[in-house]
């Protein structure tokens, strides 16, 4: 009886709950990026099917996991849909999914809620930025090049600096070595040549 | 009779024998200095990025496979889990965008100086050749990531060629499409594809671009570096060693901020993410697939005109691209100015506002 009581409710919610196409309008309105629903979900096409990471493959210890996360409508309840990608999983842990459903009417607000230090992949973007702009909060590579610059650069000014002084000393050894050939070249050439 | 004495003149010509020694080829060989000077180091420039992407590529090798189920994770642990592998990627995928820029540039440039006159036809022609293997590699290594907008940008190029078909005369027709099954290894992309398409990128076009490069760089020390101006200043720096210093201090600075972009940007995210996803043959082509900037020049035209237009368009500046040094050779350096100009503004144009262009002239 316990197993079923996750079947029923998935069976019982209203399947439109699942995926939130009124979030993918407004980024391509907002950043003219065609996002899909690997933003915040598992699989790429959303909740529904039979694929990986859609309900129709969930099993056992998967329906409770659903369960529960379907259970968490106010914030601060951490869960682990196996339906959501972590982002997903972060947005209910800090939203709540009543305020994510709400979200759907006025998304840009719903984004706003997120706090600023939120960036899961470290790629110095909050993920409400990300959001915004229909990057991959989960993948450090996937962001506004613009945005990952000074980031980056400040994460790696130690190997940038170690290889602008590798650049220079073996340029410096090369420049000599062939300065060194030039020199020798006209030494011999000179021994070589008759006196005049 | 008289054809062959003339093929050998001609080649006795452009391959003096008589200089291969290190005092013509080297010692006694000099560089001109005047305003044009920073075009000679176009093509050493274009070695570099080459050289970086030989060796990134072969790093990739080791990790790399070749097979529809495995290149796209094979690629993802490159980028995630092998220590430097990003960077390693980084470097390879955005040299590759740099070469193709050097090598226009480098083919403008030898344009408007006149660099391609006698004795300095094979330079030329190798040259052009060098530009289409480069094009191959592009075209050739753009699939092999087998994410979405590889597979489907590959597919789209490909469909170009079987569009010709509609324009060949009779027994020809065929012609297309069975050099499409050539190269696809069956009736659509898949795996023979991705295993035709990697032989040819890391042996067939590395091993052909490397003779060629030999036969253009041979060239070159033969025949020296031409004056390029009208009015020589009649300055000239010594080719070994200061030439080549300068130019090692070229490739230090290209090379150190290649490093620079290459751990600071990730080079695909110039993608949006979902075109990244691994390629679902039951899937939708999704929006947004483009081949590489560097073949906008061609495709932006033909979601344009009709594709006739392209056809004749390709095949007239092909052949005027090989002719050149036949077709040019009394032409003034101003009036190759002059043309070297439209064709930079319209490749400048046509990719990077090829795009809102297309959108605008469609009514979108």
């Amino acid at each position: 009886m316990m197993r079923l009581i996750p079947l029923l409710a998935l069976l019982l919610l209203p399947a439109r709950l699942s995926a939130y196409p009124e979030f993918q309008q407004f980024i391509l309105t907002n950043s003219g990026t065609k996002v899909d629903c690997a933003l915040c979900h598992a699989n790429a096409d959303g909740p529904e099917g039979l694929k990986e990471g859609q309900l129709g493959a969930l099993k056992g210890e998967e329906l409770e996991r659903l369960a529960t996360s379907r259970r968490a409508i106010a914030p601060g309840q951490k869960v682990h849909s196996p339906i959501l990608n972590p982002f997903g999983n972060e947005l209910i842990l800090r939203l709540g999914r009543s305020a994510l459903a709400e979200g759907r009417k006025n998304p840009a607000a719903m984004i706003d809620a997120l706090p600023e230090d939120l960036d899961l992949d470290r790629d110095g973007i909050p993920d409400k930025t990300e959001l915004r702009e229909g990057t991959l909060p989960t993948d450090e590579e996937s962001g506004r090049f613009w945005r990952l610059f000074p980031h980056r650069f400040k994460q790696n000014l130690f190997h940038i600096g170690m290889g602008v002084l590798a650049t220079f000393f073996l340029l410096y050894g090369l420049e000599n070595l062939l300065k060194a050939f030039k020199s020798r070249y006209r030494l011999q050439h000179r021994r070589s040549s008759p006196p005049q | 009779m008289r054809l062959w004495t003339g093929v050998a003149a001609f080649l006795r010509e452009r391959f003096p024998l008589e200089k291969m020694n290190l005092h013509d080829m080297v010692e006694k060989k000099t560089v001109p200095i005047h305003k044009l000077r920073w075009a000679y180091f176009l093509g050493g420039l274009t070695l570099l990025f080459f050289s970086i992407l030989a060796v990134t590529g072969l790093i990739m090798l080791f990790y790399y496979e070749p097979t529809v189920s495995g290149a796209y994770d094979s690629v993802r642990y490159i980028s995630h889990q092998v220590p430097g592998g990003s960077v390693i990627r980084n470097l390879h995928a955005w040299s590759s965008s740099c070469m193709i820029a050097c090598v226009f540039l480098h083919l403008f440039t030898v344009f408007f100086m006149k660099a391609f006159v006698k004795p300095r036809e094979i330079t030329w022609l190798s040259g052009v050749i060098l530009l289409f293997i480069t094009f191959g590699f592009g075209f050739t290594g753009y699939l092999l990531p087998w994410h979405q907008v590889a597979v489907n940008a590959t597919k789209v190029g490909l469909q170009s060629i079987g569009a010709i078909q509609d324009y060949l005369p009779g027994n020809f027709k065929d012609l297309p499409g069975q050099l499409i099954h050539v190269i696809q290894g069956g009736d659509s992309v898949g795996q023979a594809t991705l295993s035709r398409f990697f032989v040819l990128h890391v042996v067939v076009l590395p091993v052909s671009i490397l003779t060629l490069l030999g036969l253009h760089l041979l060239q070159i020390q033969f025949h020296g570096m031409s004056q390029g101006v009208d009015r020589p200043t009649g300055k000239s720096e010594a080719f070994f060693p200061d030439f080549i210093v300068n130019d090692l201090r070229v490739w230090a600075v290209f090379f150190v901020v290649m490093f620079i972009i290459a751990l600071c940007i990730p080079f695909e995210s110039l993608f949006g993410y979902p075109l990244l996803a691994p390629f679902d043959a039951l899937g939708s082509t999704p929006d947004g697939i483009k081949p590489e900037w560097y073949f906008f020049f061609a495709y932006y035209p033909m979601e344009l005109v009709p594709f006739w237009v392209i056809l004749v368009a390709t095949t007239v500046v092909g052949a005027v691209l090989f002719f050149t040094p036949w077709i040019f050779a009394n032409t003034s350096r101003r009036t190759l100015r002059f043309l070297a100009f439209f064709a930079f503004l319209y490749l400048v144009v046509v990719t990077v506002f090829g795009e809102p262009i297309t959108l605008l002239i469609k009514g979108h």
